[in-house]
């Protein structure tokens, strides 16, 4: 509820802030080609699938996307703790 | 955006056990009853044959009410990432018990349909909960089953969303209720029925503490739609490439249910000379068996590089590097 909340606020104030912009949409012509390339590949990851296990490509792209980004999390991370005084850290 | 919705059965007046076809008064369709091996539990099954066709233009806001049809079309505003469309259905006094409904449809659209989704609620709770959530690119047949606790009034909606223009052709071809026999209560000892009650009791308080603070997947997923939509309508093209990331992640994730493949048909001269063949490699028994084993040898091979992979990351980042 609270999670909710807070992501209706962000909605709100991304409204009050972006309400007057409205840019074109993308040409149809691309988005329809690039729709018919994606579809053309979901449609052959039933194959895909029947050749390449699932699980383990669901379970290692996360982690190989967090190793890859490591230095950018653990900045994130240590620059959110230092904003916390009683910890100590600089 | 109003909520409307007209009852596919007006008058159902159905106590599913011990019901005979003739007691039913159905409008569309007809209706089996069928014995479940003498356990007095029955299933109602609802045919349909009827297909509900709407075509779509950029220039008609104009809802059209298939009311006569027992389904109803709501309109909804025009965006420019394209309509939403809404079928709504509503059945009501099938059994006040526990019940699995399955619900087959068919539905087939000119051109993607960004989000597809079919939820349901009971007895006018207004919570719906979602059974599909993809994109629909094409003809589909689909079965979706769910199970409530009270099945005395249970709605579900379809909705069509991002779609841009052209003919969206839906059918409810069937639906099942088949009513779930609940533990008698009688039957249970009183230790076991004052275990349920904290256990329930304490299972209960934990859920509503939770969620406090974390939404649920359905609520979670709604307002990340919710942003998608808002950054594609404000942004345009400037999202259309997060848009595209988006929807490959969506195409990944898929578990891909298509695993067959169709040879056209060959015809000289008028004269065919062998029919379109569809052969779909899960089905067949020793293709599954040679594909198994390649799965595992792609997955050993997949786990070794990603084993080495995080092997020369920790060399990389943290010193090392022997053998």
């Amino acid at each position: 509820m609270i999670v909710k909340l807070l992501f209706e606020l962000v909605i709100g104030l991304l409204n009050i802030v972006f309400g007057w912009v409205n840019f074109p949409d993308m040409p149809e012509v691309i988005v329809n080609s690039l729709d018919t390339l994606l579809n053309s590949i979901a449609s052959a990851m039933g194959f895909i699938w029947l050749i390449v296990p699932r699980e383990l490509v669901l379970a290692g792209l996360p982690v190989i996307l967090v190793v890859e980004n490591f230095d950018k999390l653990y900045s994130v991370i240590m620059w959110i703790l230092k904003k916390i005084p009683f910890l100590g850290m600089k | 955006m109003s909520i409307a919705f007209v009852t596919i059965f007006s008058t159902i007046f159905c106590n599913v056990l011990g019901a005979k076809a003739s007691d039913l008064e159905l409008e569309l369709g007809e209706v089996v009853i069928t014995p479940n091996d003498g356990n007095e539990l029955y299933s109602v099954n609802y045919d349909f044959s009827s297909w509900y066709s709407l075509v779509y233009n950029a220039d008609d806001d104009e809802g059209t009410d298939l009311t006569t049809n027992g389904v109803y079309y709501l309109n909804s505003t025009f965006s420019g990432r394209g309509k939403e469309l809404r079928l709504f259905c509503d059945l009501t006094n099938l059994v006040s018990d526990t019940a699995l409904i399955t619900v087959n449809y068919e539905t087939t659209v000119d051109s993607t349909v960004g989000i597809f989704t079919m939820a349901y609620e009971t007895n006018g709770s207004g919570n719906y909960t979602y059974v599909t959530k993809e994109e629909l690119a094409s003809s589909d047949y689909r079965s979706v089953s769910f199970e409530v606790s009270d099945a005395s009034k249970v709605s579900f909606n379809f909705d069509y969303r991002r779609y841009r223009e052209g003919t969206i052709n839906f059918r409810i071809s069937s639906i099942t209720v088949t009513p779930l026999e609940d533990e008698d209560d009688t039957t249970k000892g009183i230790f076991d029925l004052i275990k349920d009650f904290f256990g329930g009791f304490f299972e209960n308080l934990v859920n509503a503490i939770v969620g406090i603070f974390v939404p649920s997947q359905e609520e979670l997923s709604s307002l990340f739609d919710e942003l998608n939509t808002f950054f594609s309508e404000k942004f345009g093209f400037l999202y259309y490439p997060f848009e595209l990331i988006i929807k490959a992640f969506d195409v990944l994730m898929d578990d891909g249910s298509g695993t067959s493949v169709t040879f056209p048909e060959f015809s000289i001269m008028g004269y065919e000379v062998w029919p379109d063949m569809q052969i779909d490699f899960s089905d067949n028994e020793i293709a599954n068996n040679i594909f198994s084993l390649v799965r595992i040898v792609n997955g050993c091979a997949l786990s070794l590089a990603f084993v080495n992979y995080l092997r020369a990351f920790f060399d990389k980042r943290f010193g090392g590097g022997g053998n």
